[in-house]
């Protein structure tokens, strides 16, 4: 039996097995309320529900990390998968000493890493849509409060400047500032991220935004 | 404080830097530029944070993630499963056993067919054909040598060369034998080709 069938019978409403389907209610109930601990000592009982609740958990976050620092959508949707599969087949060996987040996104950047360096030459942009909270951001009200004419420019052409000047940097340094800047991550969950000390990943950040600077100098 | 220190503090820290590097900023205009510079920096960086695929992209993410995680811990179809797919056959292990036995049996039969016209042909046949090696081959043994052709042969070789060091090499049959020429090795160096122990003495 596959795993997706052993997940569709475990979804199956059964009319004869009113009380087990219940509980199942329940217990879905209660993974999505659980911690993820807990959810990882289920996925390594082997209950692939609770992998599901983890995937939905960390998705979002995972994929926003992944394509920012790929600057492609297909790129990072195909590196974001590979990424949970490969965290569930070794979830048997995941010792519990950081978060699993911690974990599967150090899987997630080093994979990403590796590709990058792969198809070093390769640079083609298939970047994501801007929504709408935008306008609610202060960040965004504030850049938005100083308009100067240099930076009249519209949002998707500032979109296309920020992944250039992205994928200038290396991987390390990008990694970094996607982690940091973009996705707002402290110094110590970027350092355990990346297996690195606080004071390298501080260190990068201070070489990634000089650089970041020079190239965006039009718009600063 | 010096500019260099209290501007890689500003990267490093943003805004909560020692009062000591808030006071070097507020009193170096150097520093204040970099400081605002760097701000408007994250300011842009941040929007990069509402760039996003869309909600139906996640919707069906983890329905995605099953297809491929199902499809990566399937194996592969064997050749017999490949084949019965592509023939609309039920890949039973009664016809998988039926199969090889079949292609045995018409590989045995070729083999035997190959045999039995391998012994059938006479070698009359071949002489019928016209087959001009055969008959090469009997007339050579047959026909008379001109008596000019030793000498002849033996201006054609080359010069002899002086043999190599510890060898002697001396024709064993003379050239009137009319055979290619052959050499027998007289005496061999002493050196071993080889270090192996041919065999222990005790």
């Amino acid at each position: 039996m596959t795993a997706l069938q052993k997940i569709a019978s475990k979804f199956k409403p059964q009319p004869t097995q009113s009380l087990a389907h219940a509980r199942q209610a329940e217990q879905v109930v209660d993974l999505s309320q659980a911690t993820d601990e807990t959810l990882v000592a289920c996925v390594q009982g082997g209950d692939m529900a609770a992998y599901d609740q983890l995937v939905q958990r960390y998705k979002e976050r995972v994929y926003a990390t992944v394509y920012h620092m790929t600057g492609n959508h297909e790129d990072a949707n195909d590196l974001v998968q590979d990424a949970f599969i490969k965290a569930f087949k070794s979830i048997g060996g995941f010792k519990r000493e950081s978060s699993f987040y911690t974990w599967v996104y150090r899987i997630a950047v080093n994979r990403t890493i590796n590709h990058l360096k792969r198809g070093k030459n390769r640079h083609h942009f298939s970047l994501d849509d801007i929504d709408t909270h935008i306008q609610n951001d202060p960040d965004f009200v504030e850049l938005m409060s100083h308009v100067t004419p240099r930076r009249e420019v519209g949002l998707t052409e500032l979109q296309q400047k920020l992944n250039e000047a992205l994928q200038k940097l290396s991987e390390a340094h990008r990694a970094v500032v996607v982690m940091h800047d973009v996705q707002g991550m402290t110094h110590a969950d970027i350092a355990k991220a990346m297996k690195c000390s606080e004071g390298t990943v501080r260190s990068r950040l201070f070489y990634a935004r000089q650089q970041m600077q020079g190239i965006l100098s039009d718009y600063l | 404080m010096d500019c260099k220190k209290a501007q890689r503090s500003i990267h490093e820290l943003g805004n909560s830097a020692s009062p000591d590097v808030q006071r070097h900023v507020n009193e170096c205009s150097d520093c204040r530029v970099a400081q605002q510079r760097s701000l408007h920096l994250q300011q842009l960086l941040a929007v990069k944070r509402h760039e996003s695929p869309g909600q139906h992209y996640f919707d069906s993410f983890l329905t995605n993630f099953h297809h491929r995680l199902d499809r990566e811990t399937t194996l592969p179809p064997t050749l017999w499963q490949r084949l019965c797919t592509r023939l609309h056959i039920e890949p039973a292990p009664r016809l998988r056993y039926g199969f090889v036995h079949a292609l045995g049996v018409v590989f045995a039969i070729a083999l035997m067919w190959q045999g039995l016209v391998a012994t059938d042909l006479p070698v009359e046949a071949d002489r019928a054909k016209g087959d001009d090696t055969f008959n090469v081959q009997i007339a050579t043994g047959s026909l008379p040598v001109p008596s000019s052709t030793p000498q002849a042969i033996a201006s054609a070789l080359p010069a002899p060369q002086p043999p190599p060091v510890h060898t002697l090499l001396t024709p064993s049959v003379s050239l009137r034998d009319f055979n290619s020429p052959r050499y027998v090795l007289d005496r061999i160096a002493l050196t071993p080709a080889s270090y192996e122990v041919a065999s222990i003495h005790f």
